[in-house]
């Protein structure tokens, strides 16, 4: 804790406010009691009905979640003097890493692995990166492969058919932390630095068949890391992760470091596998969504969603792509041409999204369509918006309605 | 009030369609909301109508909420922090406010405890220091103090990025302190 912290910790304690007054918490229950939605006690069957009918008319879920969580599933707890500083690109990398391929086997998914190649330049900065991201990572999204080359990842979703183009400077930050913490030459220097000032203790297993590697076993007070040294090159290719729970040290992933600084041929930073029929959104070219302004947050989601209508009955469905996370005009219409879009009944109330990882609202909208010469009300109650990935201030549907 | 995690979760899933268990669920909570609601407005009144605001929010979106019990709590502050801030992003509403804080210390310094006068003027330095915060660093400095959050606690809560958090927070508490010591100095002068 900093001294500003410790002052205003200081300062706040004891400081007295009004407690909770029985009387309109007995008042509000009441209102609520009173408000509470009849439709909810008996199933929504009209709502299902809809959304069946309107599924069998191919409106399908539009897939296009941009946000790239790339969660490398490591503890680097014991690293962390030496990598919890910022990691900006700009600041000097210090590793020792110009090519490195490594592959994460968590312990439930080995079919699985998350793999990451990447290529350095000469001062450390990160210059190339291509991960694999398993389906069991992301689910919804399904397996993922990113490649990132100055500030812009491709982001391909095979599930999905969808390749995403977005600015990002997260995956060099993530990838700069990983090297840096699990240098093959430095990683168990580190570890001697933090066995110095008493964060863990080491223990060497160094067998005489030389063929075997020398066991470099750190625990901490959590967690235990073991690594494993080549004896002829020195180098770490393989790390074991072991977390204390319930009194003893069970095994969560195992870190494999391949082909260090073995030159990565460029290929592998392309993505020469998307099919020519992938739906192609590039967010780096076109301002995606809507301008935030002076509006709340709660309003620009509903806002969002009621332009996008608008588009749509206006039959603009570059309009409407611009708002679906920058999906191109000829897959919208593609996707709801054949609806047609007649008026926005309601829009709202907007509520947070039921998955905070989203970082969304959820704004429930109804419309009404015509579809088969029937007009009917066409009742979305999940349509999720948030701030555009890396264009803070812009607001746009995502994942689908 | 030990009741299990799963006894919880029950709760909340009857809750979308059983008044009764909404009504439990609410008494459950209300406490938690009104606090947090007062500890970022400093009026009753404002938190009594904010906390009504929140609840008849989640009486319509209960039946979105699909994670763990775990994460109820952070649904509710985070619906609490949406609410709060609308609140204050009207200009007029935020004049207001600050107006009823001098009108309202008042009061409190002679009716509600007189015994320590000393907490009382630093309580309105605290409105005033905080209040002219914008409602983004309002909200992480309550979460951190006042629901004594962890970082990543918060993170969760308002679905943002830890790092993004903790310069919010940095941020917001570097602020905070030169206002208190602004004000401070000027009473003191």
């Amino acid at each position: 804790m900093n001294d500003n912290e410790k002052y205003i910790e200081e300062f706040v304690n004891d400081i007295p406010f009004d407690a909770p007054d029985d009387e309109h918490r007995d008042e509000l229950k009441k209102q609520l009691l009173n408000a509470f939605p009849k439709h909810r006690l008996q199933p929504t069957i009209h709502t299902v009905n809809v959304w069946r009918k309107i599924m069998k008319n191919s409106i399908t879920r539009i897939a296009a979640a941009a946000v790239i969580i790339v969660a490398i599933g490591l503890l680097l707890n014991f690293w962390s003097d030496s990598v919890a500083y910022a990691l900006d690109q700009t600041i000097e990398a210090n590793h020792s890493v110009r090519y490195i391929h490594i592959k994460e086997i968590t312990a439930g998914h080995e079919d699985e692995p998350k793999e990451f190649w990447l290529e350095s330049y000469e001062d450390g900065q990160v210059k190339n990166v291509r991960m694999h991201m398993p389906s069991w990572d992301a689910p919804e999204d399904g397996a993922k492969v990113i490649v990132w080359k100055e500030n812009t990842a491709q982001v391909w979703m095979k599930k999905k058919n969808v390749l995403v183009t977005v600015m990002d400077k997260a995956v060099a930050d993530q990838m700069l932390k990983l090297v840096k913490a699990y240098d093959p030459r430095l990683a168990v220097e580190r570890l001697y630095k933090q066995e110095a000032e008493g964060k863990v203790k080491i223990e060497i297993e160094e067998p005489s068949d030389k063929s075997r590697p020398i066991v470099v076993t750190a625990t901490g007070p959590s967690r235990r890391d073991v690594l494993f040294v080549d004896q002829a090159t020195k180098l770490v290719t393989a790390i074991k992760f072991y977390q204390l729970k319930d009194g003893e040290y069970q095994y969560q992933s195992l870190l494999e470091l391949n082909g260090y600084n073995q030159p990565i041929d460029a290929k592998v930073f392309t993505l020469d596998e998307v099919p020519t029929d992938a739906i192609r959104i590039d967010q780096t070219t076109q301002e995606v969504g809507l301008e935030q302004g002076n509006l709340t947050d709660e309003e620009v989601a509903a806002e969002v969603v009621r332009k996008f209508f608008e588009a749509l009955i206006a039959g603009n469905y570059a309009g409407a792509g611009q708002l679906l996370e920058g999906a191109p005009a000829d897959f919208i219409q593609k996707q709801f041409g054949q609806i047609k879009f007649i008026r926005i009944i309601s829009v709202g109330p907007v509520g947070p999204h039921p998955n905070p990882q989203t970082r969304g609202l959820v704004v429930p909208c109804t419309v009404e369509i015509e579809t088969d010469g029937k007009i009917i009300q066409w009742k979305l109650e999940r349509i999720g918006v948030r701030e555009v990935y890396n264009q803070p201030g812009r607001w746009t549907i995502f994942g689908g309605i | 009030m030990a009741s299990s995690k799963a006894e919880n979760t029950d709760l909340i899933r009857q809750a979308c369609s059983d008044p009764d268990a909404f009504a439990q669920l609410y008494l459950l909570h209300y406490n938690d909301v009104f606090n947090y609601c007062i500890r970022r407005l400093f009026d009753r009144h404002s938190a009594e109508d904010v906390t009504s605001t929140v609840f008849f929010k989640v009486m319509h979106n209960l039946s979105s909420f699909d994670g763990k019990v775990t994460d109820f709590k952070n649904w509710l502050l985070r619906i609490a922090t949406n609410a709060v801030n609308d609140h204050l992003r009207n200009s007029r509403r935020r004049a207001d406010v600050i107006q009823k804080i001098v009108k309202n210390t008042r009061a409190e310094s002679e009716f509600v405890i007189p015994s320590n006068d000393k907490l009382l003027e630093k309580k309105v330095l605290l409105k005033r220091a905080l209040l002219s915060l914008k409602p983004k660093y309002q909200t992480v400095i309550t979460l951190r103090f006042f629901e004594n959050m962890k970082l990543t606690e918060i993170a969760a809560c308002l679905g943002k990025n830890p790092s993004t958090v903790r310069s919010c927070l940095s941020r917001a508490i570097t602020k905070l302190r030169k206002k208190l010591n602004t004000a401070a100095t000027r009473k003191g002068g």
